[in-house]
This record gives C-alpha cells, structure tokens and sequence, in this order.
C-alpha cells in the first residue's frame, strides 16, 4: 500500500512525502532526506520504548500514569520540558497541565529560536509562507545556517531550486547568498559567500543597511572580505524579493543583537522599495508551534512560570538556568534529550530530580528517569496538527499504528491529567 | 550560467526571452544561437565563437557519464530538482516535490538519490548536451560526470 505521509524530521515538515507500507512495516519511503527517513524507520528500531518502566521494571501503563500523576501531584516544583517534538494539541494540553499543577513550562525552544520567533510576534511581522518564497523570492540569503547539514530539502523543496511563478528558471533566476562563520557545504549552492568573524553578525546586518540608504561604512568594521561583500550588494540591490533564513548563528554568544539587527535591515530594505522577510530555521519539527500555543494560551513564549497560579515570566528564568540551580525536584520531559544537549551545570540539577520521561526511544534522558511512558512516533504512529517554520499549520499523517503499549503524546497527557 | 555570461546580457527581449531564460533554453536546444541577433554584432564575435565552443555537442555520447556515491548523498534533492530531464517528465519536481513517475534520471528512495533512468540525461541521445547542473549542485559531491 502507498500512502502519502508529512516528515515531522525537521520543521520543514515535508508534505510531498510518500511511504510504502506492507503488513505494518515500512517497505520505502521515497522523497525525504536521509533525516526525515531515519526518522521514519525509527519506529521501527531497538532503541525503541515500546513499554512503559519505573524504575527500570516494565509496569502497566495504568500503573505508570498513576504514578506520573502523583510524582506530579507531590512535587514541590516541578519543571515540564519539551514540547518542540509534540503537535499543537499535546502542546496545549502540556500548558494546562503546567498550570494544574503549578508547574513550570519550557523546553529547547527557550535556548534555540523561541526569542526570535516571539521578537517577530512581538513586533506584528508575520513570515512569508514558503509557498510564496517558492515562487517569489529572487534573492536567498541564509544566514547562520547550513541548511545542506541541517534542513536538507529546504532548498530543492522551496527556496532555491523550484520553478515559481516570478522564479521561471529555479536556480537561476535566484542568487543565492550565504553568510557563516567559516565555509559551509551550502555555500557550494551559493553566488556570494560572506564569511565574518563569530559574533559580527549585528556589525554586517548594519552595513549592509548602511549601503542601502547610502551611509557607507568599511566591510572591514563586519569582518568581510570586500570584493565579496560588494559583489554581494550589487545583487542585493537588483533583487526584488528578498528572504533571510536564519539559524543559530546569529545567536553567538548568547547575544540577541544579530537577531534584532536583522530585522532592522529587513525594515531598510523594505524602505528601499524591496520586498524583503526572515524567517528562522527552526530545528525541531514544531518549535514553532510550540512557542505559538504557550502565546495564545499565556501571552508569553516559553520559560512560563505557573508557581504563583498566575502565569509570569522572566526571560531570565529558564529550564538550563533554574535547573542549574537545583531548583526542581520532578521534571516531566516530553520528545525532548535535555541529558544528552544541556550545559553540565544543568544536567547535574537534572541528575538531582526525578524525571519522568515521554518518548519513542530510550534516549539518554529516558535511560536514567525514574518513570517511562512510552510514546508513539509523531508524524509516523500520531496524528495532529504541527506549524512549519513559516508558520503554515499542516495536519500529520500517520500510517502506522503505535508500536508496543506506546500511545501519542495527547493520549498520554489526558491519562495523567485525569488521574491529578 | 556560463551560457549565460556569455550572452549580451541587454534583456532586450528580441529573442522573446530574457538574456537569462533564453540561456536556460540554449542549453536545452529549445532555441538557436542565432535567434538572438545582437551576438551577431562585431562586438560579440569573441562571446560567440565561445558560445558556439561551450554548446558543441557531447562528441561520442558513450564517452560520458555519471556517477552517484550514495555513502556520500544526504537525499537533499537538489539533483532531482534541478535535474532539466526530471522536471520535462515530471512537471511537479519543477515545484520542488519529488519524483513520483518512474521515467526520471534521479529519485531519493529511503533518504538517497538513485539513479532510476540514466539514459534520460540530457547528455545522451537525443539531446546530447554538455548538462552538469546535478554535479555542480550537489551539497556532497555525490554526483560525478565524466
Ligand atoms: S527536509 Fe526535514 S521535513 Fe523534509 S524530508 Fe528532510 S527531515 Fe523531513
Ligand atoms: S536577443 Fe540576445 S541580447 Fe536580446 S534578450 Fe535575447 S539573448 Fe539577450
Ligand atoms: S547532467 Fe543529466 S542528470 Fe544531471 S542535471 Fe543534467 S540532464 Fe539531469
Ligand atoms: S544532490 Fe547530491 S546529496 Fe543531494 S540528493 Fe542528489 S546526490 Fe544526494
């Protein structure tokens, strides 16, 4: 049997993904990347969590919500983390359970691209739909990211190589620019490659506005080659339609003024008569929705504080840092690896806590909790509605059914929530 | 994009194209070199003659060929997209979907790109021409011609 499926492997979410099942195995995947299809085979794999454990004894799922829901009910203060790997629906039903229990929502995304894609919110820009850059946009600048290691298809599939409407010739009718701290893989697809020192991302961001409204300033104030960077301009300024997709990068050293600077040069270039947008490349595969449901539901991004009944926030206070003081005795994670990608300090605080673990495989995280609710493979086994970097909701289809006594994200929630 | 460079670059538009589309179509043999008559102009004999050079047709077509080192592909579809053979059997790859119909050169099947119908490449009869957009855009160097 064929069917039609979404890649939930990255925040690209591939809809033009096809699977070949037999039996309730997957047979071949044909269109996604290599991430998107180990992702997919990954329901099928030995590091799987097919059963739901405490204390490393495999239990009843009854037995494992139940305890789940007192761990829960008894904490002092606990932290729910995750949420970038859920769908919307068990997003929302993570907020209220945060809030049931008084407890404290985060996850990657306070740390990754939460900042950037509130700071868009915040200031009313709403992204171009890829859709739109697929058939608009003649000048592609990536920016802080490498997307030939990260997003794969992102540009075959959208942003360079496709035949729009305003893009007749694909590839070329676009230039492609490519702006990183060292030589990238994607710089291979590019027509200009600005190579600038860490942390310089806000100085090029200015210069490059400079040139625009016509105070010019030294490419060497950014770092940059000149030849390059002027080359680069001389494109820029016969572009019509311009769109900056942004990774981490610009976030060196934890700063936020590459991220506000850009914004800043996407408001000159506006000014200057050119259509011009970012969009961040966001890693997880709903991030975005993430940060949008904790919006809709709170007013506030991530890092949400519900101790008080009152939801409050404080771009300070995140997981990595409360968690580095100690400050949480049990910490639900969801589709989340904190042990195996936070800082030492953070992951010694985590040590510390009793954790309950939601997910498909036997991540490091899972390995060493307390408690083991397996989940099923979102995207694969679930089903729900996640929102890709642009912003674009899709709804997931699943085409397999769950492996073992694992159940989607959603399910498991309801369970616990009910059992509080 | 070599073509293309060649090319007076005036947009003028007597070919009925732009410089840059009328590049594209040279290649594909959809139009002649003498459809664009300012190339014909003393100024450009030099661009022409060079022209003429990059457009000569793969001599001995069983001289070329491509290569695909699947340890090295990571499926990111930029030769299945870009591919000019792929998008004329299969209109939705121009869109950047992947290939469902069976008549492409490339496809990613479990996350790499196969080569599923070599002789589709524009490098061979009848097309015959010096094509290596899926080389010079690969992330990883996966595709080889010779
Ligand atoms: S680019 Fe992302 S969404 Fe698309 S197939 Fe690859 S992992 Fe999946
Ligand atoms: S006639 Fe020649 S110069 Fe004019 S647009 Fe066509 S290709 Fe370009
Ligand atoms: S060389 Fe052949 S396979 Fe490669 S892009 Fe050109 S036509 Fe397609
Ligand atoms: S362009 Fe290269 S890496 Fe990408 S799918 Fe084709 S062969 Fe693989």
């Amino acid at each position: 049997m064929r069917v039609e499926a979404v890649c939930t492997g990255c925040s690209l979410l591939c809809d033009d993904i096809v699977v070949e099942v037999k039996g309730g195995r997957v047979k071949k995947v044909l269109h996604a990347c290599a991430i998107g299809a180990k992702r997919i085979e990954s329901a099928l794999e030995a590091e799987r969590a097919l059963k739901p454990l405490a204390g490393g004894r495999i239990v009843s799922l009854d037995e494992a919500v139940k305890q789940a829901a007192e761990m829960l009910r008894e904490a002092r203060r606990p932290l729910l983390y995750g949420w970038c790997n859920s769908v919307n629906e068990a997003v929302r039903l993570g907020l209220e359970l945060a809030r049931k229990v008084n407890g404290f929502f985060d996850g990657p995304m306070s740390v990754c691209h939460g900042y950037s894609i509130w700071y868009a919110r915040m200031k009313g820009i709403r992204p171009p739909k890829l859709d739109e850059v697929l058939d608009r946009a003649d000048h592609v600048v990536y920016w802080g990211c490498n997307p030939a290691e990260s997003h794969h298809r992102h540009a075959s599939r959208f942003a360079v190589f496709p035949r729009g409407e305003k893009t007749p010739e694909g590839v070329e009718s676009r230039s492609v620019t490519v702006v990183d701290v060292r030589p990238t893989r994607t710089m291979r697809i590019a027509n200009h490659r600005l190579i600038i020192p860490p942390g310089r991302d806000a100085a090029l961001a200015k210069l490059i506005a400079g040139e625009l409204s016509g105070s010019r300033g030294k490419p060497s104030e950014a770092g940059v080659a000149e030849e390059e960077f002027y080359s680069f301009i001389e494109s820029l300024k016969r572009s019509t339609y311009v769109v900056v997709f942004y990774g981490l990068g610009l976030y060196s050293a934890g700063e936020r003024s590459g991220v506000e600077g850009l914004y800043e040069l996407i408001k000159v270039l506006e000014s200057s008569g050119v259509k011009a947008a970012a969009i961040p490349m966001s890693g997880h595969y709903n991030m975005v929705g993430a940060v949008e449901e904790a919006l809709s539901a709170t007013g506030y991004p991530y890092a949400i504080d519900f101790s008080g009944g009152q939801p409050s926030f404080s771009q300070e206070q995140t997981a990595v840092k409360l968690l580095s003081k100690g400050e949480f005795d049990v910490v639900l994670v969801i589709g989340s690896d904190p042990l195996a990608s936070m800082p030492r300090q953070a992951v010694s605080g985590l040590k510390k806590s009793k954790v309950i673990a939601v997910d498909y495989q036997l991540s490091l995280t899972a390995r060493a909790a307390e408690l083991v609710l397996p989940a099923a493979v979102g995207g694969v086994e679930s089903g729900g509605t996640a929102t890709r970097m642009d912003g674009e909701r899709l709804e997931l289809k699943p085409f397999l059914e769950p492996a073992g006594c694992s159940r989607a994200d959603e399910e498991i929630l309801k369970m616990v929530a009910k059992e509080l | 994009m070599d073509v293309y460079k060649l090319l007076p670059k005036t947009n003028c538009k007597k070919c009925g194209h732009t410089c840059l589309a009328f590049a594209t179509k040279l290649i594909l043999r959809e139009v002649k070199l003498e459809d664009c008559p300012l190339l014909f102009e003393d100024k450009y004999a030099e661009n022409l003659a060079k022209l003429r050079e990059l457009l000569e047709p793969v001599m001995d077509t069983y001289e070329t060929g491509l290569k695909l080192d699947e340890s090295k592909c990571t499926g990111c579809g930029n030769c299945v997209v870009v591919c000019p053979a792929n998008v004329s059997v299969d209109p939705s790859v121009a869109r950047g979907m992947g290939a469902n119909s069976e008549e492409v050169v490339f496809r990613v099947e479990d996350g790499v790109a196969k080569i599923v119908n070599l002789e589709r490449c524009r490098r061979f009869p009848p097309d015959r021409i010096n094509c290596r957009m899926c080389e010079q855009y690969c992330y990883s160097k996966a595709i080889e011609i010779y």
